[in-house]
């Protein structure tokens, strides 16, 4: 097993020099791998919320260590046989019979919270309030690390983490942050289940007073491992946006990893970091990843494969999407003169299949490269189905134009309802120029037509 | 090397601007212009907002509840992209329909994109009245909306007929209901919350424990001391008065 992990500052903090509150850990080994991440919150009450988030690593990682040796030696056939269970927040055990291991997951999470809050403690109680921090946190903060029952708000973090031993792994999870799997001709998928309550800005949190009962976890004792678990803080999510594009991300860091090795991976995303943060979030970001380095060959072709499929749904969305607005503005081109309403939405219309063709041709763009990165010798290309000179608006298409301004096409130019399928094609078809005299051509049949059409 | 190239898609976050415009009969003539106006004007506004600001883009959706409900498009626009339709006034204040539509597009089937990567929204309500429908039921439905309950909401009362109490429980906070009784205040006010919420919603950095909706009402009402016929629904009766001519 191999693995790394990384944590870089928020542009946002950078900006106000504020410290980076996330805190990420891995130790991979045959015999026990460990991942986590933490994130410490950033309101202002959370002030030490980083060594929160170290402490909740530093603490989770002992309680880890001492949960799998004592099972080891007094249960250690309590995973065994068990598929993947999961076990989220107010669900009643899903399966009776995994009764046993969730009690005992949850005496894990009960230690990590008990031991977190006891190392907060001396902390607060060791370290007072600052000149420092007594300038940036509001007054009304300050007592809190002297108010028992206010500490842990000061220490506020969540905490993902996943181990696997030969025999078993598990994952566990409070608060926001995602945690993804690979597995084997499942693909990706998040081991853990959600929890509601983490939305936009608002999560769960190990400084809560009902923490124990937000706490999911999951475990698989039946031999089965992923190949590959990443997990991330909040940071990595929000600048992904939807979760298909924190996996491609995620499966481009994992192929530079089975190409190029974990040192190089860490090297290179302490680069990137930074620049996603600013494109993106603005906020810290950790990255912990466990990976098994024997699956590289077969990983990266199902990975790539994964990658071709979601872009190819991408890619039929897109065509529905240019198929919509040139219905729309064929309707609307007859009635937008008169009509104000109609005017503004033709030029929507205009404007979106503008956009939709743009998209498109970066995404064909990206399956092309992918499927040549699949097979370099004899690679599946996309083939693209759309009308162009039927469906780019004419006031930029240079094509031939219907009686009504519009190209001369019919309702059924696009057909939206056919999924796009790739084919196999000889390879002199990939040859430069291929595909344009084609499209020539067609562009000069499309004239021919109308010419026939005009002399009728 | 790098890890950002083209395979890899950062979209920018969105946040999305909803206005819910109260289109029956009594806000015709002034009222009803006033809004038109104000909006045309402050869209430039918001398209400033929106291109200088890194974190986020910002969209813009509007519905108009009359006797039924009807949004301006089937979808929020860019707010650079977005343009403003004139809204005529007549019939019944359907609002409590307009709840249940709003609460139908705060979803990932409707107008929302994944929690991750977008901000909560911001919502402005401007009435004159009461509602005619079914409001506790549409509300009810739209307090289950975890984009609602996150949402920045403030409301317009325009002038003293508007129902203070069904405004303050539509945004929670009788102090997010701001109370205009002039066509001057209320372009004013329809300029500054929009500006605001927008400016407020659409950043990433987090300003301590405050929720943006009680940074939003705090500059709104600081703002609101300063302009004539205008006050909010929590501060004592003025002694002001309607002036809609």
């Amino acid at each position: 097993m191999k693995g790394f992990c990384i944590k870089c500052q928020g542009a946002s903090h950078v900006k106000i020099d504020k410290v980076c509150q996330d805190e990420s850990f891995c130790d991979a080994s045959p015999e026990l791998s460990i991942a986590l991440i933490s994130d410490g919150h950033g309101g202002d009450r959370y002030f030490r919320s980083d060594i929160g988030a170290k402490l909740a690593c530093e603490v989770a990682t002992a309680m880890i260590r001492q949960f799998v040796s004592t099972i080891n030696i007094s249960n250690p056939n309590l995973f065994s046989g068990f598929g993947l269970s999961q076990c989220g927040i107010n669900d009643d055990i899903p399966n009776k019979s995994t009764k046993d291991q969730f009690d005992a997951l949850r005496q894990l999470g009960a230690s990590i919270i008990s031991n977190w809050r006891s190392k907060i403690t001396d902390h607060a109680n060791t370290h007072p309030l600052t000149e420092d921090e007594a300038k940036i946190v509001p007054v009304e903060y300050h007592s809190q690390l002297n108010e028992e029952d206010k500490i842990a708000k000061v220490y506020g973090c969540t905490l993902i983490g996943y181990v696997q031993t030969p025999t078993y792994w598990f994952a566990f999870h409070i608060g926001d942050g995602k945690c993804f799997s690979f597995h084997e001709e499942t693909g990706p998928k998040q081991p853990v289940l959600w929890d509601d309550a983490c939305f936009l800005n608002k999560t769960t949190s190990l400084c809560d007073s009902n923490a124990l009962e937000e706490f999911r976890y999951t475990f698989q004792g039946d031999g089965t491992f992923p190949y590959a678990v990443f997990m991330g803080s909040d940071g990595l999510d929000d600048s992904f946006g939807e979760d298909k594009n924190l996996i491609n991300f995620y499966i481009q860091v994992l192929k530079l990893a089975y190409k190029s090795g974990a040192d190089e991976v860490k090297e290179i995303l302490a680069q990137d970091l930074p620049t996603l943060s600013s494109r993106g979030s603005q906020d810290d970001m950790s990255i912990s990843a466990i990976y098994d380095e024997t699956k590289g060959a077969t990983a990266i072709k199902e990975l790539t494969e994964w990658q071709l499929n979601t872009i190819l749904g991408e890619l039929n969305q897109n065509k529905a999407r240019i198929h919509r607005f040139h219905k729309e503005r064929k309707l609307l081109f007859d009635v937008k003169k008169e009509n104000q309403k109609a005017a503004i939405d033709y030029d929507y219309a205009v404007k979106e299949i503008h956009s939709a063709i743009d998209i498109r041709k970066k995404l064909i763009e990206r399956y092309n490269n992918l499927a040549k990165e699949l097979s370099s010798d004899c690679p599946k290309l996309f083939i693209d189905d759309i009308p162009y000179e039927k469906v780019v608006p004419i006031e930029d298409a240079h094509n031939e134009v219907g009686d009504n301004g519009i190209p001369e096409a019919d309702t059924n130019d696009i057909d939206a309802t056919r999924v796009t399928t790739v084919e196999h094609k000889p390879r002199h078809m990939h040859q430069k120029g291929f595909l344009l005299r084609k499209s020539k051509k067609a562009i000069a049949k499309v004239k021919k037509k109308k010419k026939r059409k005009s002399k009728h | 090397m790098s890890l950002l190239d083209d395979a890899v898609s950062v979209p920018r976050r969105t946040m999305t601007l909803f206005f819910l415009i109260d289109t029956s009969g009594s806000m015709s003539g002034n009222k009803i212009g006033a809004v038109n106006d104000a909006i045309v004007n402050v869209l430039p506004m918001l398209e400033d907002i929106s291109s200088s600001n890194p974190d986020a883009e910002i969209k813009v959706a509007a519905i108009e509840f009359s006797n039924g409900t009807k949004w301006l498009y089937n979808e929020p626009k860019s707010v650079e992209d977005f343009k403003w339709i004139d809204v005529q006034a007549g019939g019944l204040t359907s609002l409590g329909e307009a709840c249940i539509e709003l609460n139908s597009k705060l979803s990932r089937s409707g107008y929302m994109k994944s929690a991750s990567g977008s901000y909560a929204p911001a919502i402005i309500l401007l009435s004159d009245g009461g509602p005619t429908d079914n409001f506790d039921g549409g509300l009810q439905t739209l307090q289950g909306n975890n984009w609602f309950k996150n949402a920045i909401r403030i409301a317009i009362a325009i002038g003293d007929d508007a129902d203070l109490n069904v405004l303050s429980r539509f945004t929670g906070n009788s102090e997010a209901v701001i109370k205009v009784q002039n066509i001057d205040a209320l372009k004013q006010i329809i300029r500054i919350v929009a500006v605001t919420s927008s400016q407020i919603g659409s950043k990433s950095s987090s300003t301590g424990d405050a929720s943006k909706q009680d940074q939003v009402i705090k500059d709104v009402n600081q703002a609101v001391d300063n302009i004539s016929g205008a006050s909010t629904a929590a501060a004592p009766d003025s002694t002001s008065y309607d002036d809609w001519d």
